[in-house]
């Protein structure tokens, strides 16, 4: 649903740090810093550092996901597809969004909707070819070489054929597809289970494991995050990113909150699987 | 002495020889035989797409003044190839055996009404997209199938949609649509067994008939 996130943190931390401190030399910095906590994590998992209750817990979850769904047709299954200890307040922050969502985002999805399509569709391969760098870094983590090189060399051409990104050559010409990658999937990848279910105001779906990823991925690794100089220049761009996305999309929620009985859950159990596949592929 | 060792081997060799052969010609009948199966189920789902599609097109007009004929189209075409029956024991797990035959035949048809405006509204809205399909991958059971599709959309990656199929008696029938990854089958499971748990089968049957009942007075 509302993808990205980020925090107001990374300019404060700029207004620390020297004020020339600009990217790209910001944005390599964090790159390594980045790369170090990979191998801090890693490093970690091999003195079995990952036997935390979540992790367990999570373990058993990645498990229930991988067994075939259909064999135990009448088994003890109780449906439960991720862990949701803090339910109550997950459902209260999913009222808040599903709130946001009527009221402010849908509307101004509207009155932007009169923008033609594929003007529309252009913003959104400008943010799309924007966010390469946190698929190819995150496909370089999984060593999908194969996967990291068509990101480069989809960035490359479409930044320069495609005019910074507004159109999208490599798909076209080259057969050239994105490669949707993200830190929650590279610890996926690594055996990470998703941990709990976790709503986020504004930002939607999520659980500790993704949660911890975008965190990481917007703070190292998004350039809307880390090249603008001012957080609002940041909340400006994603918005834009967001209404965008929610003018294109053919009411998905709507969809889902007449359709089943409780959105709440069917949005979780469908975030779950969802993660859930794009780990495995 | 020399001699039986060395014949002992050959025999050895002949009969290990003659065991790969049987095993390969194993291994290909089976490898055909799911060919075939693959190639019946994606016939399947290929041909009621294209179908489907192309009444869509020619009645785009029509369709458009009055939404509510998709569901004509929905429970002519497409529902014929889904087993609602087995999607409801799947959906419904141990509550399924729990059931009486009364309680199932209800749910099977409010769960259908369900499915059908589902389908239906997501038909209209992706109608005019083009959709390819993945080469087959070889790992399904005998007598089961997973069609791999993509479906376009305008501004981002293609969606995945893979539709579980099997073979009941000679006919394919569609039992779960994975799209993205999410399975419609383990997605109601999960949202049914918490009403379930939460007031009893018989009134998650009723909120599904009210559901159904507004949704058809609309």
């Amino acid at each position: 649903m509302i993808t990205g996130f980020h925090t107001g943190m990374s300019t404060r931390e700029r207004v620390m740090t020297d004020e020339a401190d600009r990217w790209p030399a910001a944005y390599w910095r964090r790159l390594g810093a980045a790369l170090c906590v990979c191998a801090a994590l890693f490093h970690g998992r091999v003195d079995g550092a990952d036997a935390e209750p979540a992790a367990a817990a999570d373990d058993a979850v990645t498990q229930q996901d991988e067994a075939d769904p259909y064999d135990d047709e009448f088994g003890e299954d109780d449906g439960e597809i991720i862990a949701d200890p803090l339910e109550p307040m997950n459902r209260a922050i999913f009222a808040f969004n599903d709130r946001l969502y009527f009221y402010v985002l849908k509307p101004t999805a509207r009155a932007y909707r009169v923008l033609p399509q594929g003007m529309r569709v252009s913003v959104s391969n400008f943010f799309s070819n924007l966010a390469a760098p946190i698929r190819m870094v995150n496909a370089l983590f999984q060593f999908k070489l194969l996967d990291a090189g068509g990101e480069l060399l989809r960035f490359g051409v479409n930044t320069t054929v495609g005019i910074g990104g507004l159109f999208d050559p490599a798909r076209k010409y080259l057969g050239l597809r994105e490669k949707d990658e993200d830190f929650g999937q590279t610890l996926g990848n690594y055996g990470v289970g998703q941990g709990f279910y976790l709503v986020l105001p504004v930002f939607g779906s999520s659980s500790a494991r993704d949660g911890i990823g975008s965190f990481v991925d917007g703070y190292y690794f998004d350039p809307v995050v880390i090249v603008p100089d001012e957080t609002s220049e940041i909340v400006a761009l994603k918005a834009l990113d967001t209404v965008n996305y929610v003018s294109l999309d053919k009411d998905t929620y709507e969809v889902i909150k007449r359709e089943s009985l409780d959105p709440y859950t069917f949005v979780k159990n469908a975030y779950a699987q969802s993660r859930a596949g794009k780990v495995e592929r | 002495m020399t001699a039986a060792v060395l014949s002992g081997a050959r025999i050895g060799a002949f009969r290990s020889a003659l065991g790969g052969c049987l095993l390969l010609a194993l291994a290909l009948g089976a490898a055909s035989a799911r060919a075939a199966d693959d190639d019946g189920a994606r016939a399947l789902v290929r041909d009621t797409s294209a179908e489907v599609q192309k009444i869509l097109q020619q009645r785009h007009a029509e369709l458009e003044r009055k939404p509510g004929l998709i569901y004509g189209v929905v429970e002519e075409y497409i529902l014929p190839h889904f087993d609602f029956e087995r999607m409801s024991q799947l959906v419904l797990g141990k509550n399924w055996r729990a059931a009486t035959a009364e309680e199932r035949g209800q749910f099977v048809e409010e769960f259908r009404l369900l499915l059908v405006r589902t389908y239906a509204t997501a038909m209209l809205k992706y109608s005019d997209q083009k959709i390819s399909f993945l080469p087959a991958r070889g790992k399904a059971r005998e007598g089961e199938a997973v069609v791999q599709t993509e479906v376009e959309q305008a501004g981002g990656p293609p969606i995945p949609i893979d539709y579980s199929l099997y073979l009941k008696g000679d006919a394919w029938k569609v039992y779960d649509v994975k799209i993205d990854s999410v399975s419609l089958v383990v997605n109601y499971r999960g949202t049914f067994a918490s009403e379930i748990r939460g007031g009893g089968l018989a009134a998650l049957i009723q909120k599904l008939h009210e559901r159904n009942q507004q949704a058809a007075n609309e």
